[in-house]
């Protein structure tokens, strides 16, 4: 069985850049940096570097330049990068450390796109879709875009790959609000994103998977093939037309979640790729998100790092 | 370390009673065997492998007997 790339769409890539500082933030001070560090960043981005570490073909639709910096780093991670006409410079997403730990992030707003741009994004994405396993549809979306782009890729995707979508805010309700034309075939929420648009309380959903595969299971009546709601923490619940699953994270010494929720999200297509049964695809997914919980920044788990078998699922009840 | 290129023997590949059949001799050996850089005391990351019958793979560990052990199961039929 040869599986098709796995396909991710990064609408709003970014820069992400850490500076650390030797002593405490002030405003209008000169301060030293004792270590500034840039990595080309995005959730769709993720879950492309995840295939890579897994073995996986993987294809990176994003807007940029031919030439960009962000292009031949991907390139030399072993993405197949596919760029978009830009509407600007890649933004960048500043994250500044303090030696006590603390963090201050100044997120950069990405180039406003307009009609024109999307729709050469959207063709991209549905050339290499075409040849793929599956479609990602992952983060924010750039200034300009209407909140219903991701809705509208969906509708026209699913035509011709199966697609994940873990997004949040307006491009999440405007999906779920258009789920009779674009369901998708795996929605990854967290708890606050799936409180917002089952209208539940997010702290309910956090601390009672019962409660969250209820929540998920409204989704899937309405069309959504699974959902897998991430807890934090907490674990993870899948939902899908034959059952509802839980599995709580095996115990992990947490460093950086940053990116856990991409490498939880692939961990379950890579099970999904390899035919493995539903409570499995939770197993690998969990064991993915913690390995990722466990090591520092958005480092990427590698194959050796992931223990699924530590990983204990517990089925439902399914009312 | 130790480490042998092996032929996947078994017709459906690493997979659901081949990938248990591994999973539980590794499991039973005193040291850490991979596959492909895997755990092959897990069989649900041999089978997010994909290897199929035929493929090539990469057995490796501290101990010379340990690897051999994995590495003959491997290439034997282990569906037949």
């Amino acid at each position: 069985m040869v599986t098709g790339p796995i396909v991710t769409l990064t609408a709003n890539p970014s820069y992400d850049r850490t500076v650390a500082l030797n002593g405490p933030l002030e405003r209008g001070a000169v301060l030293r940096v004792t270590q500034m560090t840039s990595q080309a960043g995005g959730k769709g981005v993720n879950i492309s570097r995840a295939a890579v570490c897994a073995g996986l073909a993987t294809i990176a639709v994003l807007p940029s330049r031919p030439d960009d910096p962000f292009v031949h780093e991907l390139a030399a991670a072993g993405i197949d990068c596919h760029p978009s006409r830009p509407a600007g410079d890649i933004r960048v997403n500043l994250t500044l450390t303090e030696p006590d730990g603390t963090t201050t992030k100044l997120n950069g707003p990405g180039a406003p796109v307009d009609a024109g741009h999307l729709e050469d994004l959207a063709e991209m994405l549905l050339r290499h879709a075409a040849g793929g396993s599956w479609t990602v549809l992952a983060g924010s979306l750039p200034p300009g875009a209407p909140a219903a782009f991701y809705a509208g890729l969906v509708a026209r995707l699913r035509k011709v790959s199966r697609v994940a979508v873990d997004t949040s805010e307006g491009p999440l309700a405007a999906l779920v609000d258009r789920l009779s034309v674009a369901a998708p075939d795996l929605l990854k929420p967290n708890a606050e994103e799936l409180a917002s648009v089952t209208g539940t309380d997010a702290q309910e959903l956090e601390t009672d998977p019962g409660v969250t595969a209820k929540a998920a299971r409204t989704l899937v009546d309405r069309g959504v093939g699974a959902v897998l709601a991430t807890l934090g923490g907490r674990g993870a619940v899948l939902v899908d037309g034959d059952g509802a699953w839980f599995a709580p994270p095996p115990p992990t010494t947490v460093v950086s979640t940053v990116g856990a929720g991409d490498c939880t999200l692939f961990g379950y297509l890579l099970a999904e790729l390899r035919g493995l049964p539903a409570p499995d695809r939770l197993a690998l997914a969990v064991a993915y998100g913690s390995a990722a919980a466990g090591l520092p920044g958005t480092t990427i788990p590698r194959p050796s790092d992931l223990h699924p078998e530590a990983v204990d699922v517990q089925q439902l009840d399914p009312s | 370390m130790p480490s042998k290129s092996v032929t996947v023997g078994s017709s459906v590949g690493l997979h659901a009673r081949p990938a248990a059949i591994i999973s539980e001799a590794a499991d039973g050996l005193g040291s850490t065997v991979t596959i492909n850089g895997v755990d092959a005391s897990s069989s649900l990351m041999l089978m997010t492998l994909g290897a199929k019958c035929g493929d090539t793979v990469e057995v490796a560990g501290e101990d010379q007997s340990a690897v051999d052990s994995i590495a003959d199961l491997v290439e034997k039929d282990l569906d037949a």
